[in-house]
């Protein structure tokens, strides 16, 4: 179990260096940056001043270096003009846009990032498990078709829609706070258990939203692997043990069922971070989507690379906890190898 | 009669609502005396199956009890009896496991993968009486040991996927047993193990029954098995009991014309085909020194420390214009290796040499350009085991026998069309059902097409991988005749693979018996059935079941040389799994691998 564990953060380090390099090369894609852009500007403007501090920026962030270095630089492989001074060294480059360096200008964004998708992800496997289950032993039954509704209405009913909706009638009859993921005053605060608390009342209404459309498509999911679990010959073996039925569904069948359950926790994850912008934007969160939507338009790109870098962060750490639970739930991958 | 443990009266099972009910059990009456076992005996369809599943209450939900009554009597001896049929749910959870226990056809997918032996069988004890952890397990240690476990405690805590197939059922019969049943239900509980292993496992649930008097209800279409272990049978077809009463006198003189037939189809070693003329060197496939091997998955990124696994050691096999031969041997001895290199489905290791001769002149597969191996693989045929899933649900008959034809690009619609047409006539089937989708075929039906699109290429060899393995033993006979004939007709010549001796005898001139990779023993059939030397051989004769009630397995000899361990065999036949004895002439063109 310890080798594979090694072996999987192995890969997935390898796996990241490579992520890294497409990120920098894609982000890089586009013609321009952002300071090309504000030079020619300015010297439209004949500010020769302004044009002075742009060029002497170019030099300090190698822009006019070759690609490949301006990437090794970037992530601290090769020294830069201020010598070492990259990811690995814990510098996550300089935002021209904001004019401050990345960390600060994320801050606390990052694991409210972590935090809404967290969240998010829980709401979708708490609600999508009974229910999907429930479907699948009630199979063609009015349970199955009223979960199938519910379903399908979360899947097509729009996510601003959705939040707007919720959002009005949580104020109104729930005096839920609205937009934001805390109070103004918390903003930039020290943690404590006044913002703790706020920040919880500020996440119910984005992680139904988030989490709806998620949720039906799971409880499909769900449904049709425990479908064809339902049928195999070991449940007849516990029915005829004599086990109780609730007992046998859950031990037995959706045991076999949650394997692609939990494998989807990987996919799961980039694809709520970018699935939400537009959520992001309505409920106005402080959330990474919004902030990468920004820095690809403006051509910010170091805060736009370290975004998508985060990302793939994320899903590689999403990856790695779903192999590790496949692992645990199940001996065929634990003991593949053994006593053959 | 107060010592029946279950009586079964007039039970009649309906699937499917509605409109058209297809009644597949109609008015099926029995009774199993308490101490005694019960042969159900019929073909697929018969309804056996769905008999014994309505006793455990285990039917589909599309499945309905229309009439009859099922009497199960829990306490011998006292007067009391329960109907199955109308106790409560909770009662008949009560019962199953710890009254009436069953044991499944399919010992691979009848234990969940998730969980060990050890906690699947002692989840029964925890169910059914109440004893603590320790004493669990204490209790299905001895059991796993009553059932032949050499290693108990590391049986407790092993996975399904880590035992092969003979050993599972061991599994499943230690966990139908743990909790000392009234009544034992077998459904085909060895249909899906070598012939050696079948053996084993009746004489296992026989020894469970001599140890806890349980009664044993066992579902099986195959006589050899009746005779061995019945007490009485009853026949059934298409859901109607047939005949029954004692197992000794149906046996010996049946009177129903339909199990005349049964006894009649059932395999036996047939020895008395003339031997075939000594084979001249007009030889279709020569393989020398056919090696392969495999590496297992090592562990670790790139797979460090991954293990040789000798899939085939230097078999020589030589298949005569149009003679037969045969690959016998137990699961995992590498026959369907053989026949897949044979075809060139997978190359040998190098230093194997396979020389092909169709007609023109002798070649190897390795020298083969694109438009000669098109050619090679028209002349190479095949029959799978499994005529359910070899042929594809989504096309009809006319597609299936046609897409070769196509493939090679050999004729045109219309004479695909009239090639189709003969080549169903040929096999036995209506030209008319062309049109037809595979589903609407029997498993014999569906063989017979698989043959037909196997032939529509006039291929030189065919090869035959269990053929028959997964078809009734009367539809079996058929298609056996069915490949004697297209034989002599199309002077094929067959590489024909089983794990069935009796299968194999209607058919070979030569036969090979493997082992673990490596041919064991190679004669002619005439040779090989009179005078077998190796005991492994032995073995897989002596398992062939009999269905004449007084020819009882030997058991002395299987165990001498079942279970393809070749350390266990008496000199000078033993040998180490590492290196092989020599295969060593022993007569003319009989071959033994034996010290010498």
């Amino acid at each position: 179990m310890i080798r594979y564990l090694a072996n999987r953060i192995a890969t997935m380090a390898v796996t990241l260096a490579v992520v890294s390099a497409l990120v920098f090369f894609i982000i890089n894609l586009p013609p321009g940056d952002f300071l090309s852009n504000q030079i020619a500007e300015l010297q439209a403007q004949g500010e020769s001043a302004s044009v002075a501090k742009a060029e002497f920026l170019r030099a300090q962030y190698s822009l006019d270096e070759p690609l490949w270095k301006q990437y090794l630089i970037w992530i601290g492989a090769m020294p830069g003009p201020d010598g070492y001074s990259g990811l690995l060294q814990g510098d996550y480059g300089w935002s021209f846009e904001f004019d401050q360096p990345v960390a600060e200008v994320l801050g606390e964004t990052l694991w409210l990032t972590v935090l809404v998708n967290l969240a998010a992800m829980l709401f979708i496997y708490a609600v999508s498990l009974p229910l999907g289950t429930l479907a699948a032993v009630r199979a063609g039954g009015v349970t199955d078709y009223a979960v199938a509704f519910i379903g399908y209405l979360g899947l097509a009913t729009p996510n601003f829609l959705l939040a707007l909706i919720l959002l009005y009638y949580g104020e109104r009859y729930l005096g839920l706070p609205i937009g934001g993921l805390m109070d103004s005053r918390f903003e930039g605060e020290p943690f404590s258990f006044d913002k703790f608390k706020s920040i919880i009342a500020h996440l119910i209404v984005p992680t139904i939203v988030i989490g709806t459309a998620g949720t039906a498509s799971m409880i499909r999911r769900l449904r049709a692997n425990l479908l064809d679990e339902l049928g195999k010959p070991y449940v007849t073996t516990a029915k005829a043990k004599g086990l109780h039925p609730t007992k046998r569904v859950v031990k037995y069948p959706l045991r076999a069922a949650l394997n692609p359950f939990v494998a989807d926790i990987g996919n799961l994850l980039p694809s709520l971070v970018s699935g939400s912008v537009l959520v992001s934007v309505v409920l106005s969160l402080p959330t990474l989507g919004p902030a990468l939507l920004a820095a690809l338009r403006s051509q910010d790109h170091y805060l736009a690379g370290f975004i998508l870098l985060f990302v793939s962060v994320l899903t590689l750490a999403g990856m790695l906890i779903s192999d590790i639970l496949l692992a645990i739930l199940d001996p065929r991958i634990r003991f593949g190898g053994r006593g053959r | 009669m107060s010592d029946t443990i279950l009586s079964v009266s007039n039970l009649g099972v309906t699937f499917g609502k509605g409109r058209n009910p297809h009644e597949v059990v109609r008015g099926v009456s029995f009774s199993i005396p308490s101490g005694k076992t019960l042969a159900l005996v019929g073909e697929s369809g018969s309804g056996k199956s769905v008999t014994c599943r309505t006793i455990m209450g285990l039917l589909a939900p599309n499945a309905t009890v229309t009439r009859g009554r099922i009497d199960y009597r829990c306490h011998i001896g006292d007067g009391n009896t329960e109907n199955l049929l109308t106790v409560s749910q909770r009662r008949m959870r009560a019962i199953r496991g710890d009254g009436i226990a069953m044991i499944f056809q399919e010992p691979m997918s009848s234990l969940s993968p998730f969980h060990t032996i050890g906690a699947q069988v002692s989840e029964m004890l925890a169910l059914h009486s109440e004893s603590d952890d320790r004493s669990r397990r204490e209790r299905c240690i001895e059991t796993f040991e009553a059932v032949g476990f050499a290693d108990p405690e590391r049986t407790f805590d092993a996975y399904p996927f880590e035992l092969s197939g003979g050993m599972r059922q061991r599994a499943m019969i230690a966990m139908a047993t743990i909790c000392v049943p009234n009544l034992l239900i077998a459904d085909e509980p060895t249909t899906a193990l070598d012939v050696t292993t079948q053996a084993l496992i009746l004489d296992l649930i026989q020894k469970r029954q001599a140890d806890t008097g349980m009664s044993v209800l066992l579902v099986t279409h195959d006589l050899g098995v009746v005779a061995n272990v019945a007490d009485y049978v009853t026949v059934m077809r298409q859901g109607e009991v047939m005949e029954s009463g004692p197992a000794h006198d149906l046996l010996c003189t049946p009177r129903h014309p339909y199990l005349k037939r049964l006894i009649a189809a059932a395999p036996a070693i047939d020895t008395t085909r003339a031997p075939p003329p000594a084979p001249d060197n007009d030889l279709i496939v020569r393989a020398e020194d056919v090696s392969k091997t495999y590496l297992s998955r090592g562990r670790g990124l790139f797979g460090v420390g991954s293990e040789k696994i000798h899939a085939l050691r230097d078999v020589n096999l030589s298949i005569p214009r149009g003679g037969t031969v045969a690959l016998v041997g137990e699961s995992g001895s590498g026959k369907s290796t053989l026949a897949r290199i044979i075809m060139r489905d997978e190359r040998p290791d190098a230093g194997s040499r396979i020389s092909y001769d169709m007609g023109e002149g002798p070649f190897t597969a390795d020298t083969l350009d694109a438009k000669a191996m098109m050619r090679f693989r028209q002349d190479v045929q095949i029959v799978f085991q499994d005529p359910y899933s070899s042929l594809s649900p989504r096309m009809t008959v006319q597609d299936i026998l046609a897409e070769p034809l196509k493939v090679h690009d050999i004729c045109n619609r219309a004479e695909r069309r009239e090639r189709s047409m003969a080549m169903m006539r040929r096999v036995g089937l209506s030209p008319d059902h062309l049109s037809r989708f595979p589903h609407a075929f029997s498993g014999g039906q569906r063989q017979r097409i698989a043959i037909a699109r196997a032939l529509a290429l006039e291929p030189k060899l065919l090869i035959c991988d269990e053929p028959t393995s997964a078809l009734d033993v009367s539809v079996q006979a058929q298609v056996l005749d069915l490949l004697a004939e297209l034989r002599e007709e199309f002077g094929l010549s067959y590489l024909f693979i089983s794990h069935d001796l009796a299968v194999v005898s209607h058919l070979a001139d030569e036969i090979a018996v493997m082992c673990r990779g490596a041919v064991v023993e190679q004669a002619p059939a005439k040779v090989l059935f009179e005078a077998p030397l190796h005991p492994y051989t032995k073995a897989l004769m002596a398992a062939a079941p009999d269905p004449h009630p007084d020819h009882r397995l030997d058991l002395n000899a299987i165990s001498l040389g079942a279970g393809a361990r070749p350390e266990a065999w008496p000199e000078p036949y033993r040998y180490d799994r590492r290196d092989p004895l020599p295969l060593r002439e022993v007569d003319t063109r009989h071959y033994v691998r034996m010290d010498a």
